[in-house]
C-alpha cells in the first residue's frame, strides 16, 4: 500500500517526509516534478517517492488509511 | 516506515552450509479491501490508484472492473482497451523500473535512475492522453479522447530508453532468437546482460527451482466460492487444489521461445524468472504500440485480447456475476491481482483484494520451496527474492 507522506525538508535528492508520526527518509530520484515543504508525496517500497498527490486527495486517502490503523490498534 | 506500507521478513535457518528451513512473515495488510466496507464503489475507484501506488492501475482496473459487475454496468469495448493499455502500459514500467533500479543493485553497481525517471516520464502519465477530462476511475468508463500523438511520443520515447538502457540497441532487442540472447548476454553492456552473464557464470541458472507450480487460469465460479467463504486465511495464504503457486510473468511468458528453452534446463529458477520479466517487458511494449495503432491508429476493430505467451491466469471470459457481487481479475506486472466486491444497496458490503505476491510468498511457496536444501548464502536469496519480485521491502536475515 502507499501512504501519502508530508514533505518535512529536502535536501538535494533526498528529503524527510512524515506520516502518522514517523518520520523517514526517501530519495527523490524518481520524481519527474519539482518537490517542495509541505508537499504530499506517494513513497513505493524501497524508499522512492513517485509522485505528488493533491492536498484535498491525499487528506482523504489518509482518512482511508486511518481506518485501518484503528483496526489493528488493540488499545482502539 | 509504518505497518501499512507492509513488508516480508525472511529468515534462514541453516547447518552445515546448507538452508535446512525458511520462515517467512507477510507483514502486508491482506485485509486492507476492509477500509472500503460502507463506501460508495465511485468514491472507492476514486481512491484506489493512490492507495495502492505500486500497479495502482492493475489496482483500478480489477477494482473498476469487480464493482461494475457487482452494479450490472457493462463498459464498451473502447473502455476495456483503454483500460488494457493503462495496465499493459504500467507492467512495461514495473518491469524495467526494477530491471534499471533493482538489478545493478545485485551486482554491487550504481542503479541506472536517469533512465528509470525517464520511462517514468513517458509511461507514468500516460492514462492523461486517453482520458483529458481525468475521469479514468469513472465507473462504466470516462469519457475517452486519446491523443494519438501523444501516445505515440510516450511509447517511442520508452522504447528508446528500454532499448538503450536494457537491450543494447535495437539488434539485441529480439528475445525470441536463442543465438541473439546468447550474443547479448555474452557481449551486452547493460546491467540486465551483465547479471544474467554473472548466472550462467555461476551455474545460478536454476537457483531457486522445485516443485512449486505456476498458478494456472482460475475458475471464477470456484475462486468466487473460495472467496465468499474466507475468513481471511485464504487472502493471507492462498493455495489453489490445496496447494501453494507461483503467480508471476512467467506464468504468461512460459511459451515465449526462449523462456520456454530455459526453463527446460532451469525449470523455475532465476533465469527462466528474468528472462520470463525480459519477455515482458518487452512483449508489453509491443502490446501497448498495437493496441494505440489498432484501437486508435487506422479506425481498426477494437482488440481485447489479453495477449501472453502461456496459460494466462487472467484469461477466462468473465462469467455472469451473480447479483451485487463482483470478481475483476487483471493480469499485472507480478501476476494475477483479484478483486471482488459485496454491494448492499449503493454501499460496499464486502471487499477483498487478492495480490500476487501472497501466492509467491507463501510460508511453503516458491521462495521458500526454493531455498530450503540450497547453500546458505544471503547473496543467493537475495537474487531469488529479486527475480520473483515481490511488491513490498524484504529483508533476509540468516
Amino acid at each position: 500500500m502507499a501512504i501519502p507522506s508530508r514533505v518535512v525538508s529536502v535536501d538535494g535528492e533526498m528529503a524527510t517526509v512524515e506520516c502518522f508520526g514517523v518520520t523517514r527518509s526517501v530519495s527523490l530520484m524518481l520524481m519527474t516534478e519539482e518537490v517542495a515543504l509541505g508537499d504530499l508525496l506517494i513513497i513505493q517500497a524501497g524508499g522512492f517517492a513517485v509522485d505528488k498527490v493533491d492536498p484535498q486527495v491525499g487528506e482523504e486517502a489518509l482518512s482511508y488509511l486511518a481506518t485501518i490503523l484503528q483496526a489493528s490498534d488493540p488499545a482502539a | 516506515m509504518t505497518d501499512l506500507e507492509g513488508r516480508l521478513e525472511v529468515s534462514l535457518r541453516c547447518a552445515d552450509g546448507q538452508v535446512v528451513d525458511v520462515a517467512i512473515v507477510n507483514r502486508r495488510q491482506t485485509q486492507a479491501g476492509r477500509m472500503f466496507v460502507g463506501r460508495r464503489p465511485d468514491e472507492v475507484a476514486g481512491m484506489l490508484p493512490l492507495l495502492f501506488s505500486l500497479c495502482g492501475h492493475a489496482q483500478l482496473v480489477a477494482g473498476l472492473e469487480a464493482m461494475e459487475q457487482a452494479a450490472g454496468l457493462v463498459p464498451d469495448p473502447a473502455t476495456v482497451n483503454a483500460r488494457r493499455l493503462m495496465v499493459v502500459a504500467e507492467t512495461v514500467l514495473e518491469q524495467a523500473q526494477s530491471v534499471l533500479r533493482d538489478w545493478p543493485v545485485l551486482l554491487g553497481e550504481e542503479p541506472d535512475m536517469a533512465s528509470a525517471r525517464g520511462l517514468r516520464a513517458a509511461l507514468g502519465s500516460l492514462r492523461g492522453a486517453l482520458y483529458p477530462d481525468r475521469d479514468w476511475a469513472r465507473l462504466g468508463g470516462g469519457r475517452l479522447a486519446p491523443d494519438l500523438d501523444d501516445l505515440t511520443r510516450r511509447l517511442g520515447e520508452a522504447r528508446r530508453l528500454i532499448e538503450r538502457a536494457v537491450f543494447t540497441g535495437p539488434a539485441g532487442y529480439e528475445l525470441g532468437d536463442l543465438r541473439n540472447w546468447a550474443d547479448w548476454v555474452r557481449t551486452g553492456a547493460t546491467a540486465a546482460a551483465r547479471l544474467v552473464r554473472h548466472i550462467e557464470e555461476h551455474d545460478l541458472g536454476g537457483l531457486g527451482a522445485g516443485p512449486v507450480p505456476l498458478l494456472p487460469a482460475l475458475d471464477r465460479t470456484v475462486l468466487n466460492t473460495v472467496l465468499a467463504t474466507d475468513d481471511g486465511a485464504f487472502l493471507a495464504r492462498p493455495v489453489w487444489n490445496g496447494i501453494p503457486h507461483l503467480a508471476h510473468p512467467l506464468g504468461r511468458r512460459a511459451r515465449h521461445p526462449l523462456v520456454a528453452a530455459l526453463m527446460l534446463s532451469h525449470g523455475t529458477g532465476v533465469l527462466p524468472l528474468l528472462a520470463a520479466r525480459l519477455a515482458d517487458l518487452q512483449a508489453g511494449l509491443d502490446e501497448a504500440e498495437g493496441l494505440v495503432e489498432d484501437c486508435w491508429g487506422r479506425g481498426r476493430p477494437a482488440r481485447v485480447d489479453a495477449g501472453g505467451d502461456g496459460d494466462g491466469a487472467a484469461g477466462e471470459t468473465p462469467a455472469p456475476p451473480a447479483q451485487h457481487i463482483g470478481l475483476g481479475l487483471v493480469d499485472a506486472a507480478r501476476g494475477l491481482l483479484v478483486h471482488r466486491v459485496e454491494l448492499d444497496g449503493d454501499t460496499i458490503a464486502r471487499y477483498q483484494i487478492l495480490a500476487p505476491t501472497e501466492w509467491t510468498f507463501h510460508p511453503d511457496g516458491a521462495l521458500a520451496c526454493g531455498l530450503r536444501g540450497r547453500s546458505a548464502n544471503v547473496d543467493h536469496a537475495r537474487l531469488l527474492v529479486a527475480a520473483l519480485d515481490p511488491c513490498v521491502a524484504c529483508t533476509i536475515e540468516v
